[in-house]
């Protein structure tokens, strides 16, 4: 499936019953609000399955955090999950200073966390 | 940054959030070039955007192009970034900030950004200078990349 371009130019790709979002470059104070924008809408859905897939992104800072952490207590509030996955080195140390681990599901790639969310999901992945 | 060929360099920014990111990419620039390895650089940055950004967020600056003051410094112990402002005084080491634990119904917005602080670089000084407020983010050489400050 063609991934339709989200808010600021974000990626917005869904496999099945997952959504997916690829932000960019940094996710600091000025980059957050598209993000967030994007996520919540989403994380908000009733038994939603989200992905965000951080391959694209070079750091992310508090604000970024926060944003995840809203993005996940919204999805625990309607009994959704959020995953995040293809953390660099920079963003996985954030992750373990902040035990950021203990917030959201962290996958080491787009397919791990796909087969964790939904098997259809998992399937619709090319090569997959 | 202006670095004029020392081992000082200094950057003004304005009260807005798209300033964080000139700030972050000037100071790791410096950082790299003052010999720090690249994961020290990296979380010298990542803390400096962390006061940036606590700054333009709650300081009540006024807005304009001079607001806040970096001036970067290097030796041979290693790298310090002085981030000052002249909005409300605020010394993020007097705030007590718990460590971060628990699942996301657990977690609470604030303190994050002075706990990454506090734990990104080796060591923070802060000084209330007449009306600015002065941060001071200490960054030390590594021998070796051995991975993240504080880490084996």
């Amino acid at each position: 499936m063609a991934p339709a371009p989200g808010a600021e130019g974000m990626e917005q790709q869904s496999f099945a019953d997952v959504m997916v979002l690829r932000p960019t470059g940094r996710i600091d104070l000025d980059t957050t609000p598209p993000l967030q924008a994007r996520l919540l809408p989403l994380a908000e859905q009733p038994g939603c399955k989200v992905v965000v897939d951080f391959a694209g992104v070079s750091y992310i800072s508090s604000s970024g955090l926060r944003a995840l952490m809203l993005g996940a207590k919204a999805a625990k509030g309607t009994s959704g999950k959020l995953l995040v996955c293809n953390l660099n080195p920079t963003v996985a140390e954030i992750f373990r200073i902040s035990r950021f681990n203990l917030v959201v599901g962290v996958m080491p790639d787009l397919p791990a966390a796909l087969a964790a969310l939904s098997p259809a999901a998992a399937a619709a992945y090319p090569g997959g | 940054m202006n670095d004029g060929g020392s081992r000082t360099a200094g950057l003004t920014l304005a009260n807005r959030p798209e300033e964080v990111g000139r700030a972050v990419a000037a100071v790791r620039d410096f950082a790299l070039a003052a010999g720090l390895t690249p994961e020290a650089a990296n979380a010298l940055a990542l803390a400096v955007d962390e006061a940036v950004s606590n700054i333009i967020c709650h300081a009540g600056l006024a807005g304009g192009e001079d607001a806040i003051h970096i001036e970067a410094m290097a030796d041979e112990a290693g790298v310090a970034i002085a981030v000052a402002d002249r909005g409300a005084a605020f010394n993020p080491l007097e705030q007590a900030v718990a460590a971060p634990r628990g699942g996301p119904e657990e977690r609470t917005v604030g303190g994050l950004g002075i706990h990454l602080m506090r734990n990104l670089v080796d060591r923070l000084d802060y000084r209330r200078e007449g009306e600015w407020n002065r941060l001071i983010l200490r960054q030390d050489r590594r021998k070796a990349a051995c991975g993240a400050p504080g880490g084996p």
